[in-house]
Protein backbone atom coordinates (compact mmCIF):
# COMPACT_ATOMS: atom_id res chain seq x y z
CA UNK A 1 0.00 0.00 0.00
CA UNK A 2 1.32 3.41 -0.86
CA UNK A 3 0.90 6.44 1.33
CA UNK A 4 -1.62 8.53 -0.50
CA UNK A 5 -1.09 12.24 -0.42
CA UNK A 6 -3.02 15.24 -1.64
CA UNK A 7 -0.79 15.26 -4.70
CA UNK A 8 -2.01 11.79 -5.68
CA UNK A 9 -5.57 13.01 -5.42
CA UNK A 10 -4.70 16.09 -7.40
CA UNK A 11 -3.16 14.01 -10.20
CA UNK A 12 -6.09 11.61 -10.16
CA UNK A 13 -8.20 14.52 -11.32
CA UNK A 14 -5.69 15.76 -13.86
CA UNK A 15 -4.38 12.73 -15.67
CA UNK A 16 -4.22 9.05 -14.82
CA UNK A 17 -0.95 8.62 -16.72
CA UNK A 18 0.56 11.33 -14.58
CA UNK A 19 -0.66 9.67 -11.42
CA UNK A 20 0.79 6.34 -12.54
CA UNK A 21 4.19 7.79 -13.43
CA UNK A 22 4.34 9.73 -10.20
CA UNK A 23 3.28 6.73 -8.09
CA UNK A 24 5.95 4.61 -9.70
CA UNK A 25 8.68 7.05 -8.87
CA UNK A 26 9.15 8.26 -12.41
CA UNK A 27 9.70 11.92 -11.71
CA UNK A 28 11.04 14.52 -14.05
CA UNK A 29 14.18 16.52 -13.76
CA UNK A 30 12.78 20.02 -13.70
CA UNK A 31 10.09 21.52 -11.61
CA UNK A 32 8.04 23.74 -13.81
CA UNK A 33 8.13 27.49 -13.55
CA UNK A 34 4.53 27.50 -12.40
CA UNK A 35 5.51 25.61 -9.28
CA UNK A 36 8.29 28.05 -8.53
CA UNK A 37 5.83 30.86 -9.04
CA UNK A 38 3.43 29.29 -6.59
CA UNK A 39 6.09 29.05 -3.93
CA UNK A 40 6.91 32.68 -4.34
CA UNK A 41 3.30 33.59 -3.86
CA UNK A 42 3.16 31.63 -0.64
CA UNK A 43 6.25 33.37 0.62
CA UNK A 44 5.15 36.92 0.04
CA UNK A 45 1.44 37.32 -0.49
CA UNK A 46 0.21 37.23 3.10
CA UNK A 47 3.43 37.80 4.92
CA UNK A 48 1.73 40.09 7.40
CA UNK A 49 -0.93 37.56 8.32
CA UNK A 50 1.27 34.54 8.91
CA UNK A 51 0.92 34.69 12.71
CA UNK A 52 -2.61 33.40 12.46
CA UNK A 53 -1.46 30.26 10.71
CA UNK A 54 0.38 27.16 11.72
CA UNK A 55 1.94 24.49 9.62
CA UNK A 56 0.06 21.28 10.15
CA UNK A 57 1.66 17.86 9.68
CA UNK A 58 -0.70 15.32 8.23
CA UNK A 59 0.02 11.76 7.11
CA UNK A 60 2.20 11.96 4.01
CA UNK A 61 2.40 15.71 3.86
CA UNK A 62 1.66 19.01 5.44
CA UNK A 63 -0.85 21.79 5.23
CA UNK A 64 1.06 25.04 4.92
CA UNK A 65 -1.50 27.49 6.26
CA UNK A 66 -3.91 26.28 8.88
CA UNK A 67 -5.84 28.62 11.09
CA UNK A 68 -6.45 26.54 14.22
CA UNK A 69 -8.72 29.06 15.93
CA UNK A 70 -11.30 28.96 13.15
CA UNK A 71 -10.38 25.53 11.83
CA UNK A 72 -9.78 26.82 8.33
CA UNK A 73 -7.22 25.68 5.79
CA UNK A 74 -5.97 28.53 3.64
CA UNK A 75 -4.57 28.13 0.17
CA UNK A 76 -3.44 30.96 -2.03
CA UNK A 77 -3.84 31.04 -5.73
CA UNK A 78 -2.77 33.54 -8.32
CA UNK A 79 -5.92 33.93 -10.31
CA UNK A 80 -8.57 32.33 -12.39
CA UNK A 81 -11.12 29.74 -11.47
CA UNK A 82 -10.45 26.90 -9.16
CA UNK A 83 -9.92 23.71 -11.05
CA UNK A 84 -11.67 20.57 -10.04
CA UNK A 85 -8.30 18.95 -9.24
CA UNK A 86 -7.50 21.65 -6.75
CA UNK A 87 -10.88 21.39 -5.18
CA UNK A 88 -10.37 17.64 -4.83
CA UNK A 89 -7.00 18.16 -3.22
CA UNK A 90 -8.54 20.42 -0.63
CA UNK A 91 -11.36 17.98 0.01
CA UNK A 92 -8.69 15.43 0.66
CA UNK A 93 -7.10 17.67 3.30
CA UNK A 94 -10.45 18.08 4.95
CA UNK A 95 -10.87 14.32 4.84
CA UNK A 96 -7.53 13.83 6.55
CA UNK A 97 -8.45 16.31 9.26
CA UNK A 98 -11.81 14.60 9.63
CA UNK A 99 -9.95 11.33 10.23
CA UNK A 100 -8.11 13.10 13.03
CA UNK A 101 -11.43 14.21 14.49
CA UNK A 102 -11.34 17.78 13.23
CA UNK A 103 -14.21 19.12 11.18
CA UNK A 104 -12.63 21.96 9.25
CA UNK A 105 -13.35 24.05 6.20
CA UNK A 106 -11.09 25.62 3.61
CA UNK A 107 -10.67 28.97 2.02
CA UNK A 108 -9.04 29.49 -1.32
CA UNK A 109 -7.66 32.99 -1.46
CA UNK A 110 -6.84 35.05 -4.51
CA UNK A 111 -4.74 37.89 -3.12
CA UNK A 112 -4.43 39.66 -6.45
CA UNK A 113 -8.17 39.65 -6.98
CA UNK A 114 -8.97 40.24 -3.32
CA UNK A 115 -11.48 37.45 -3.15
CA UNK A 116 -11.74 33.92 -1.87
CA UNK A 117 -13.72 30.72 -2.36
CA UNK A 118 -15.03 28.66 0.52
CA UNK A 119 -15.08 24.89 0.68
CA UNK A 120 -16.94 23.11 3.44
CA UNK A 121 -17.01 19.50 4.51
CA UNK A 122 -20.17 17.60 3.61
CA UNK A 123 -21.16 14.27 5.09
CA UNK A 124 -21.26 12.77 1.62
CA UNK A 125 -17.64 13.78 1.06
CA UNK A 126 -16.42 10.88 3.09
CA UNK A 127 -17.65 8.33 0.59
CA UNK A 128 -16.45 10.45 -2.28
CA UNK A 129 -12.90 10.73 -1.00
CA UNK A 130 -12.87 7.04 -0.10
CA UNK A 131 -13.66 6.26 -3.72
CA UNK A 132 -10.83 8.53 -4.91
CA UNK A 133 -8.42 6.74 -2.62
CA UNK A 134 -9.34 3.35 -3.98
CA UNK A 135 -9.04 4.69 -7.52
CA UNK A 136 -5.57 6.03 -6.76
CA UNK A 137 -4.57 2.61 -5.46
CA UNK A 138 -5.89 0.85 -8.50
CA UNK A 139 -4.06 3.13 -10.90
CA UNK A 140 -0.83 3.15 -8.93
CA UNK A 141 -0.50 -0.63 -8.86
CA UNK A 142 -1.52 -1.19 -12.49
CA UNK A 143 1.16 -3.05 -14.42
CA UNK A 144 0.81 -0.86 -17.47
CA UNK A 145 0.49 2.89 -17.57
CA UNK A 146 -2.86 4.43 -18.45
CA UNK A 147 -3.01 6.16 -21.85
CA UNK A 148 -2.00 9.74 -22.47
CA UNK A 149 -4.45 12.58 -22.44
CA UNK A 150 -5.14 14.74 -25.43
CA UNK A 151 -2.03 16.74 -26.17
CA UNK A 152 -3.64 20.13 -25.63
CA UNK A 153 -4.18 19.24 -21.95
CA UNK A 154 -0.54 18.35 -21.58
CA UNK A 155 1.20 21.58 -22.55
CA UNK A 156 1.98 22.67 -19.02
CA UNK A 157 2.64 19.22 -17.60
CA UNK A 158 6.13 18.34 -16.36
CA UNK A 159 5.84 15.03 -18.23
CA UNK A 160 5.12 16.68 -21.55
CA UNK A 161 8.47 15.75 -23.13
CA UNK A 162 8.34 12.31 -21.59
CA UNK A 163 4.91 11.47 -22.98
CA UNK A 164 5.08 13.19 -26.32
CA UNK A 165 8.60 12.56 -27.59
CA UNK A 166 7.25 10.21 -30.21
CA UNK A 167 8.21 9.88 -33.84
CA UNK A 168 9.64 13.09 -35.16
CA UNK A 169 10.44 12.33 -38.77
CA UNK A 170 9.24 15.24 -40.80
CA UNK B 1 18.61 27.24 -19.63
CA UNK B 2 21.27 25.42 -17.65
CA UNK B 3 24.66 25.15 -19.29
CA UNK B 4 27.58 22.82 -19.44
CA UNK B 5 30.86 24.43 -18.41
CA UNK B 6 34.22 23.22 -19.63
CA UNK B 7 37.22 23.89 -17.42
CA UNK B 8 40.52 23.74 -19.25
CA UNK B 9 42.80 25.72 -17.02
CA UNK B 10 44.14 24.54 -13.71
CA UNK B 11 42.55 26.18 -10.73
CA UNK B 12 40.43 25.91 -7.66
CA UNK B 13 36.69 25.49 -7.58
CA UNK B 14 34.87 26.44 -4.43
CA UNK B 15 31.51 27.46 -3.17
CA UNK B 16 30.73 31.11 -2.67
CA UNK B 17 27.16 31.57 -1.42
CA UNK B 18 25.01 30.39 -4.29
CA UNK B 19 27.69 30.52 -6.92
CA UNK B 20 30.58 28.38 -7.99
CA UNK B 21 33.82 30.28 -7.77
CA UNK B 22 36.62 29.32 -10.10
CA UNK B 23 40.05 30.69 -9.30
CA UNK B 24 42.63 30.03 -11.99
CA UNK B 25 46.09 29.09 -10.71
CA UNK B 26 49.09 29.32 -13.03
CA UNK B 27 52.29 27.23 -13.07
CA UNK B 28 53.90 29.50 -10.49
CA UNK B 29 50.97 28.93 -8.13
CA UNK B 30 49.84 32.46 -8.70
CA UNK B 31 46.10 32.98 -8.43
CA UNK B 32 44.25 34.76 -11.22
CA UNK B 33 41.02 36.70 -11.19
CA UNK B 34 38.15 34.43 -10.09
CA UNK B 35 35.03 33.78 -12.15
CA UNK B 36 31.63 33.16 -10.63
CA UNK B 37 28.99 30.83 -12.04
CA UNK B 38 25.49 31.04 -10.58
CA UNK B 39 24.79 27.48 -9.48
CA UNK B 40 21.29 27.31 -10.89
CA UNK B 41 22.66 27.95 -14.36
CA UNK B 42 25.06 25.02 -14.34
CA UNK B 43 24.01 21.58 -15.48
CA UNK B 44 27.38 19.88 -15.59
CA UNK B 45 31.11 20.46 -15.53
CA UNK B 46 33.64 18.95 -17.90
CA UNK B 47 37.00 19.16 -16.25
CA UNK B 48 40.14 18.92 -18.38
CA UNK B 49 42.65 20.87 -16.31
CA UNK B 50 43.80 19.97 -12.84
CA UNK B 51 41.30 21.08 -10.29
CA UNK B 52 41.47 21.73 -6.56
CA UNK B 53 38.20 21.19 -4.74
CA UNK B 54 37.06 20.10 -1.32
CA UNK B 55 34.16 18.04 -0.03
CA UNK B 56 32.10 21.14 0.70
CA UNK B 57 32.20 21.88 -3.02
CA UNK B 58 31.11 18.36 -3.94
CA UNK B 59 28.30 18.50 -1.41
CA UNK B 60 27.20 21.73 -2.98
CA UNK B 61 27.32 20.21 -6.49
CA UNK B 62 25.36 17.21 -5.24
CA UNK B 63 22.71 19.35 -3.68
CA UNK B 64 22.22 21.03 -7.03
CA UNK B 65 22.41 17.82 -9.03
CA UNK B 66 25.43 18.99 -10.97
CA UNK B 67 27.57 16.27 -12.48
CA UNK B 68 31.32 16.66 -12.97
CA UNK B 69 33.22 14.66 -15.57
CA UNK B 70 36.98 14.34 -15.47
CA UNK B 71 39.51 13.85 -18.23
CA UNK B 72 43.23 13.26 -17.99
CA UNK B 73 45.95 15.02 -19.93
CA UNK B 74 45.77 12.47 -22.71
CA UNK B 75 42.09 13.23 -23.10
CA UNK B 76 40.89 9.98 -21.66
CA UNK B 77 37.69 10.07 -19.74
CA UNK B 78 38.70 9.11 -16.22
CA UNK B 79 35.43 9.24 -14.31
CA UNK B 80 32.50 11.27 -13.12
CA UNK B 81 31.15 12.71 -9.97
CA UNK B 82 27.48 11.84 -10.13
CA UNK B 83 25.47 13.00 -7.13
CA UNK B 84 23.34 10.27 -5.63
CA UNK B 85 20.56 9.11 -7.90
CA UNK B 86 17.76 11.51 -7.26
CA UNK B 87 15.37 9.95 -9.72
CA UNK B 88 15.49 6.34 -8.58
CA UNK B 89 12.50 4.24 -9.53
CA UNK B 90 12.54 0.57 -8.66
CA UNK B 91 10.02 -0.34 -11.31
CA UNK B 92 12.13 1.12 -14.11
CA UNK B 93 15.21 -0.70 -12.87
CA UNK B 94 13.34 -4.00 -12.64
CA UNK B 95 11.93 -3.61 -16.13
CA UNK B 96 15.25 -2.55 -17.60
CA UNK B 97 16.82 -5.72 -16.22
CA UNK B 98 13.91 -7.78 -17.46
CA UNK B 99 14.27 -6.43 -20.98
CA UNK B 100 17.97 -7.13 -20.87
CA UNK B 101 17.45 -10.72 -19.77
CA UNK B 102 14.73 -11.58 -22.23
CA UNK B 103 16.73 -12.36 -25.36
CA UNK B 104 14.21 -11.30 -28.00
CA UNK B 105 13.27 -8.19 -26.04
CA UNK B 106 16.93 -7.28 -25.76
CA UNK B 107 17.59 -7.97 -29.44
CA UNK B 108 14.66 -5.85 -30.45
CA UNK B 109 16.10 -2.82 -28.64
CA UNK B 110 19.66 -3.56 -29.78
CA UNK B 111 18.55 -3.74 -33.41
CA UNK B 112 16.57 -0.52 -33.12
CA UNK B 113 19.52 1.32 -31.65
CA UNK B 114 21.84 0.09 -34.35
CA UNK B 115 19.34 0.94 -37.08
CA UNK B 116 19.25 4.45 -35.67
CA UNK B 117 23.02 4.69 -35.72
CA UNK B 118 23.39 3.23 -39.20
CA UNK B 119 20.65 5.44 -40.56
CA UNK B 120 22.50 8.46 -39.22
CA UNK B 121 25.78 7.29 -40.76
CA UNK B 122 24.03 6.82 -44.10
CA UNK B 123 22.53 10.30 -43.74
CA UNK B 124 26.03 11.73 -43.49
CA UNK B 125 27.21 9.83 -46.54
CA UNK B 126 24.17 10.81 -48.59
CA UNK B 127 24.76 14.42 -47.70
CA UNK B 128 28.21 14.20 -49.25
CA UNK B 129 26.95 12.13 -52.16
CA UNK B 130 24.74 15.10 -52.99
CA UNK B 131 27.86 17.24 -52.89
CA UNK B 132 29.57 15.06 -55.45
CA UNK B 133 31.78 13.05 -53.17
CA UNK B 134 32.27 9.53 -54.58
CA UNK B 135 30.72 7.69 -51.64
CA UNK B 136 27.99 5.70 -53.41
CA UNK B 137 29.84 2.40 -53.20
CA UNK B 138 30.22 2.83 -49.43
CA UNK B 139 26.52 3.53 -49.12
CA UNK B 140 25.62 0.43 -51.06
CA UNK B 141 27.97 -1.73 -49.05
CA UNK B 142 26.57 -0.44 -45.76
CA UNK B 143 23.03 -1.06 -46.96
CA UNK B 144 23.93 -4.67 -47.72
CA UNK B 145 25.28 -5.13 -44.21
CA UNK B 146 22.27 -3.36 -42.79
CA UNK B 147 19.98 -6.00 -44.24
CA UNK B 148 21.82 -8.64 -42.24
CA UNK B 149 21.08 -6.86 -39.01
CA UNK B 150 17.55 -8.15 -38.73
CA UNK B 151 18.61 -11.76 -39.04
CA UNK B 152 21.41 -11.51 -36.47
CA UNK B 153 20.86 -14.15 -33.82
CA UNK B 154 22.31 -12.34 -30.86
CA UNK B 155 23.90 -9.05 -29.80
CA UNK B 156 27.40 -10.41 -30.44
CA UNK B 157 26.54 -11.03 -34.09
CA UNK B 158 24.94 -7.63 -34.27
CA UNK B 159 28.09 -6.01 -32.95
CA UNK B 160 30.04 -7.97 -35.54
CA UNK B 161 27.92 -6.43 -38.28
CA UNK B 162 28.33 -3.07 -36.64
CA UNK B 163 32.09 -3.53 -36.88
CA UNK B 164 31.84 -4.28 -40.59
CA UNK B 165 29.65 -1.27 -41.19
CA UNK B 166 32.01 1.01 -39.32
CA UNK B 167 34.94 -0.23 -41.35
CA UNK B 168 33.17 0.71 -44.57
CA UNK B 169 31.93 3.97 -43.11
CA UNK B 170 35.40 5.00 -42.02
CA UNK B 171 36.64 4.10 -45.48
CA UNK B 172 34.33 6.83 -46.80
CA UNK B 173 35.96 9.39 -44.49
CA UNK B 174 38.94 9.49 -46.80
CA UNK B 175 36.64 10.60 -49.62
CA UNK B 176 34.90 13.21 -47.50
CA UNK B 177 37.77 14.79 -45.61
CA UNK B 178 40.03 16.93 -47.77
CA UNK B 179 43.77 16.92 -47.20
CA UNK B 180 43.81 14.40 -44.35
CA UNK B 181 43.75 10.66 -44.45
CA UNK B 182 42.12 8.53 -41.79
CA UNK B 183 43.56 5.28 -43.10
CA UNK B 184 41.21 3.22 -41.00
CA UNK B 185 40.27 3.57 -37.40
CA UNK B 186 43.09 3.52 -34.88
CA UNK B 187 42.51 3.89 -31.15
CA UNK B 188 44.80 3.59 -28.17
CA UNK B 189 46.60 5.50 -29.44
CA UNK B 190 44.99 7.27 -32.38
CA UNK B 191 47.64 7.42 -35.09
CA UNK B 192 46.66 10.51 -37.06
CA UNK B 193 44.62 13.61 -36.68
CA UNK B 194 41.33 12.24 -38.01
CA UNK B 195 41.56 9.42 -35.51
CA UNK B 196 42.58 11.78 -32.75
CA UNK B 197 39.49 13.88 -33.39
CA UNK B 198 37.32 10.81 -33.55
CA UNK B 199 38.57 9.47 -30.23
CA UNK B 200 38.15 12.79 -28.53
CA UNK B 201 34.74 13.40 -30.08
CA UNK B 202 33.41 9.97 -29.27
CA UNK B 203 34.43 10.39 -25.69
CA UNK B 204 32.59 13.71 -25.56
CA UNK B 205 29.50 12.10 -27.04
CA UNK B 206 29.68 9.23 -24.55
CA UNK B 207 29.90 11.69 -21.68
CA UNK B 208 26.99 13.71 -23.03
CA UNK B 209 24.87 10.55 -23.16
CA UNK B 210 25.94 9.54 -19.67
CA UNK B 211 24.96 12.96 -18.44
CA UNK B 212 21.52 12.68 -20.02
CA UNK B 213 21.02 9.24 -18.47
CA UNK B 214 21.84 10.59 -15.04
CA UNK B 215 18.78 12.83 -15.25
CA UNK B 216 16.45 9.92 -15.90
CA UNK B 217 15.50 6.73 -14.08
CA UNK B 218 17.47 4.49 -16.43
CA UNK B 219 20.43 2.64 -15.02
CA UNK B 220 23.49 3.48 -17.14
CA UNK B 221 25.15 0.09 -16.65
CA UNK B 222 22.38 -2.08 -18.09
CA UNK B 223 22.60 -1.92 -21.86
CA UNK B 224 21.14 -3.72 -24.84
CA UNK B 225 23.40 -3.43 -27.88
CA UNK B 226 26.69 -3.33 -26.02
CA UNK B 227 27.40 -5.99 -23.45
CA UNK B 228 26.71 -4.52 -20.01
CA UNK B 229 30.18 -3.52 -19.16
CA UNK B 230 32.48 -3.55 -16.32
CA UNK B 231 34.47 -0.35 -16.10
CA UNK B 232 32.08 1.62 -18.26
CA UNK B 233 28.52 2.86 -18.53
CA UNK B 234 27.45 0.71 -21.40
CA UNK B 235 23.99 2.21 -21.85
CA UNK B 236 25.75 5.49 -22.63
CA UNK B 237 27.62 3.62 -25.35
CA UNK B 238 24.31 2.38 -26.75
CA UNK B 239 22.95 5.90 -26.91
CA UNK B 240 26.19 7.27 -28.34
CA UNK B 241 25.83 4.83 -31.20
CA UNK B 242 22.84 6.83 -32.38
CA UNK B 243 24.26 10.29 -31.88
CA UNK B 244 27.93 9.96 -32.83
CA UNK B 245 27.32 10.34 -36.58
CA UNK B 246 25.16 13.39 -36.02
CA UNK B 247 27.17 15.18 -33.36
CA UNK B 248 30.76 14.08 -33.82
CA UNK B 249 31.31 12.93 -37.39
CA UNK B 250 29.64 15.98 -38.88
CA UNK B 251 31.72 18.15 -36.63
CA UNK B 252 34.94 16.47 -37.70
CA UNK B 253 34.09 16.86 -41.37
CA UNK B 254 33.35 20.53 -41.07
CA UNK B 255 36.23 21.41 -38.73
CA UNK B 256 38.74 19.78 -41.04
CA UNK B 257 37.26 20.81 -44.36
CA UNK B 258 36.91 24.40 -43.27
CA UNK B 259 40.43 24.35 -41.93
CA UNK B 260 39.32 25.36 -38.43
CA UNK B 261 41.39 22.54 -37.06
CA UNK B 262 44.80 21.97 -38.61
CA UNK B 263 47.98 20.00 -38.14
CA UNK B 264 49.28 22.61 -35.71
CA UNK B 265 46.51 21.77 -33.24
CA UNK B 266 47.93 18.33 -32.59
CA UNK B 267 50.95 16.88 -30.96
CA UNK B 268 52.60 13.50 -31.19
CA UNK B 269 53.20 11.75 -27.92
CA UNK B 270 53.28 8.24 -26.52
CA UNK B 271 53.35 7.00 -30.08
CA UNK B 272 50.03 8.57 -30.98
CA UNK B 273 48.43 11.77 -32.13
CA UNK B 274 46.50 13.99 -29.71
CA UNK B 275 44.83 17.36 -29.73
CA UNK B 276 46.88 20.03 -28.06
CA UNK B 277 45.23 22.48 -25.64
CA UNK B 278 44.33 24.95 -28.38
CA UNK B 279 42.93 22.15 -30.52
CA UNK B 280 40.82 20.86 -27.65
CA UNK B 281 39.45 24.31 -27.06
CA UNK B 282 38.46 24.74 -30.70
CA UNK B 283 36.86 21.33 -30.77
CA UNK B 284 34.92 21.82 -27.55
CA UNK B 285 33.69 25.22 -28.60
CA UNK B 286 32.37 23.74 -31.79
CA UNK B 287 30.93 20.76 -29.94
CA UNK B 288 29.17 22.97 -27.45
CA UNK B 289 27.72 25.06 -30.26
CA UNK B 290 26.58 21.89 -31.99
CA UNK B 291 24.74 20.42 -29.01
CA UNK B 292 22.95 23.73 -28.51
CA UNK B 293 21.73 23.80 -32.10
CA UNK B 294 18.01 23.25 -32.28
CA UNK B 295 15.64 21.48 -34.60
CA UNK B 296 11.90 21.65 -34.79
CA UNK B 297 10.42 18.61 -33.09
CA UNK B 298 7.17 17.94 -34.84
CA UNK B 299 5.58 15.72 -32.23
CA UNK B 300 6.40 18.07 -29.37
CA UNK B 301 5.58 21.07 -31.52
CA UNK B 302 8.57 23.06 -30.33
CA UNK B 303 12.27 23.46 -30.99
CA UNK B 304 14.64 21.22 -29.09
CA UNK B 305 18.42 21.25 -28.87
CA UNK B 306 20.54 18.31 -29.93
CA UNK B 307 21.44 17.90 -26.29
CA UNK B 308 17.78 17.59 -25.41
CA UNK B 309 17.31 15.07 -28.20
CA UNK B 310 19.58 12.76 -26.25
CA UNK B 311 17.37 13.15 -23.21
CA UNK B 312 14.27 12.45 -25.30
CA UNK B 313 15.94 9.25 -26.45
CA UNK B 314 16.23 8.24 -22.79
CA UNK B 315 12.53 8.96 -22.32
CA UNK B 316 11.69 6.82 -25.33
CA UNK B 317 13.73 3.94 -23.98
CA UNK B 318 12.04 4.33 -20.60
CA UNK B 319 8.61 4.28 -22.20
CA UNK B 320 9.57 1.17 -24.12
CA UNK B 321 10.71 -0.82 -21.11
CA UNK B 322 7.69 0.33 -19.15
CA UNK B 323 5.49 -1.08 -21.89
CA UNK B 324 4.08 2.33 -22.81
CA UNK B 325 5.25 2.84 -26.42
CA UNK B 326 7.45 0.73 -28.67
CA UNK B 327 10.90 2.26 -29.06
CA UNK B 328 11.75 3.86 -32.37
CA UNK B 329 15.29 5.20 -32.63
CA UNK B 330 16.01 8.78 -33.52
CA UNK B 331 16.79 8.99 -37.21
CA UNK B 332 18.18 12.19 -38.66
CA UNK B 333 16.49 13.19 -41.88
CA UNK B 334 18.56 16.22 -42.81
S1 LIG C 1 1.91 14.99 -20.53
FE1 LIG C 1 -0.29 14.69 -20.68
S2 LIG C 1 -0.54 12.50 -20.74
FE2 LIG C 1 1.50 12.88 -19.99
S3 LIG C 1 1.30 12.85 -17.81
FE3 LIG C 1 1.11 14.97 -18.44
S4 LIG C 1 -1.05 15.30 -18.69
FE4 LIG C 1 -0.75 13.11 -18.63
Amino acid sequence: MIQITALHVHYLHICHRKLWLFSNGIGMEHTSDAVADGTLLHDTAYAHRTKRYVELDIPGGKIDYYDPANKVIHETKRSGKMEQAQQAQIKFYLYQLHELGIVASASLDYPEERKSDKIIWLDSDHKLVDSWISQVHQIAIAEISPPKREQRFCQSCAYYDFCWSVDLTS
Amino acid sequence: MKKTYYLFNPGRLSRKDNTLKFTPIDENKKEGKPRYLPVNQVSSLFIFGSLDANSALYNFLAKNQITAHFFDYYEHYTGSFMPKDYLLAGKVMVNQTLYYHHSSKRMNIAQSILHGGVNNMLRNLKYYLNRDKPVDKYIQQIQIYQRDMDSAANPQQLMGIEGNIRQVYYGAFDEIVNNHSMAGRSKQPPLNIVNALMSFGNMMCYTLCLDALYHTQLNPTISFLHEPGTRRYSLALDLAEIFKPLLIDRLIFSLLNKGQIQQKHFEQKIGGCFLNPKGKEIFIQAFDKKVKETIKHNALNKSVSYKHLVKLECYKLSRHIMGIDPYKPFKAWW
